[in-house]
């Protein structure tokens, strides 16, 4: 998961993420040869929070008060389009499958409250934010033909990009505490998936 | 081999365990350790005469019960027509040795500010002004260090001291009292 599943208050490209999540999506294949392809995929992939615990005393310290409520609304989604071709070697029923694709992440990260003490004044706001970048991903496949028609498969595949997010803050009267602006993680994450395929 | 076309409907095995955690996570980590402010000096320098430097001292050596601070040595004389420079200096005195919290306070001034109010008595012939700012944007006053304008007609009075702990809610203004001390 690159930066978003660093935990460290102190460094701004921490995103306190999971690093487990669920993803599902859809992914067609033209094969062009028995062995070379071309084809594409739809994906959403959903994460969690971790360590929300040490952003809070983070604020705690950096405010200097006796406690923090911290809130997080929402989860860090992502949503690939993805093309590239595919490489396959078919043996008996079984195939291997190895694909090199690129296309667009789009990213949105959760909405973070935090209320200082029972001072309602203080609370401020870190908002939900969202970008388009930049994706690459490889990725590993095993497909068994149970029919000439059905299959199953098990897909193992790496995602790599950078978004930027431009991050809104809502009443932030001071100048203190962990502030994230412009928000640029480098994001990585594995996926395994075991589909149902279809051969027209 | 004729070309081929398949489309795969795929699903993630981290599925389970995963969907029923809620949309909201909140935390609320355990309350710190408590810091206690003992002790306030006040240090005047007369800008005139660097010599005439005199200090004011209130202290409250027992914070969590009821006995009454030490005055005895907050009492000073200043001179008519004058101009001093004031500095304040805050310590917990309550272990050895005594810890400074002023530079903690200046380390966070962006939501701490440092307010000396003359009584009624004296408020129009004593003017406190700050000299020190936070890094906040607009910059706000600290106040941990004045200006003191003391004009011809001064009596007797007090200097009330008050230390104000403003979490993202320092403006300028005395809201949100935390913590202080009467000198």
């Amino acid at each position: 998961m690159g930066d978003l599943i660093k935990t460290d208050y102190t460094d701004s490209l921490s995103g306190f993420s999971s690093s487990n999540g669920y993803n599902f999506g859809v992914e067609g294949v033209y094969s062009l040869t028995k062995y070379i392809g071309i084809g594409g995929s739809f994906s959403f992939s959903q994460y969690g929070s971790n360590g929300l615990d040490s952003l809070a005393i983070g604020y705690m310290e950096d405010f200097e008060v006796e406690y923090v409520t911290l809130t997080q609304t929402g989860k860090y989604n992502f949503s690939t389009f993805l093309v590239g071709p595919y490489f396959q070697y078919p043996f008996g029923k079984f195939s291997i499958e190895g694909k090199l694709r690129a296309g667009l992440l789009a990213a949105k990260t959760p909405k973070y409250q935090v209320d200082i003490e029972d001072l309602t004044a203080a609370t401020f706001y870190q908002n939900s934010a969202n970008s388009i970048a930049f994706a690459s991903n490889f990725g590993l496949g095993l497909k068994y033909n149970v029919t000439e028609k059905l299959g199953v498969k098990l897909n193992a595949d790496y995602t790599i990009s950078k978004p930027t997010f431009e991050v809104e803050n809502v009443n932030r009267l001071n100048n203190a505490g962990r502030l994230i602006q412009n928000y640029s993680p480098s994001i990585s994450y594995l996926t395994l998936n075991l589909g149902v395929a279809y051969n027209f | 081999m004729k070309n081929s076309k398949s489309l795969i409907i795929m699903s993630s095995l981290a599925i389970i365990g995963i969907q029923c955690k809620k949309d909201e996570a909140v935390v609320t980590p355990p309350v710190p350790g408590h810091e206690y402010m003992t002790t306030v000096k006040l240090r005047l320098e007369n800008t005139a005469n660097p010599n005439d430097t005199i200090w004011a001292t209130w202290r409250d050596l027992t914070p969590e019960d009821t006995n009454a601070p030490d005055t005895s040595l907050a009492i000073v004389n200043v001179k008519k027509n004058s101009t001093y420079k004031l500095s304040a200096f805050i310590l917990d005195e309550t272990h050895l040795p005594a810890e400074d919290i002023t530079e903690e306070i200046r380390e966070r001034a962006n939501y701490h500010r440092f307010f000396l109010l003359p009584s009624s008595s004296i408020s129009n012939y004593v003017v406190v002004t700050p000299t020190d700012y936070d890094s906040n944007s607009p910059s706000l006053q600290l106040g941990l260090e004045n200006v003191v304008t003391i004009s011809d007609n001064i009596a007797s009075g007090r200097l009330q001291g008050i230390l104000k702990h403003q979490p993202n809610t320092k403006d300028g203004t005395m809201e949100v009292i935390q913590n202080y001390w009467v000198i």
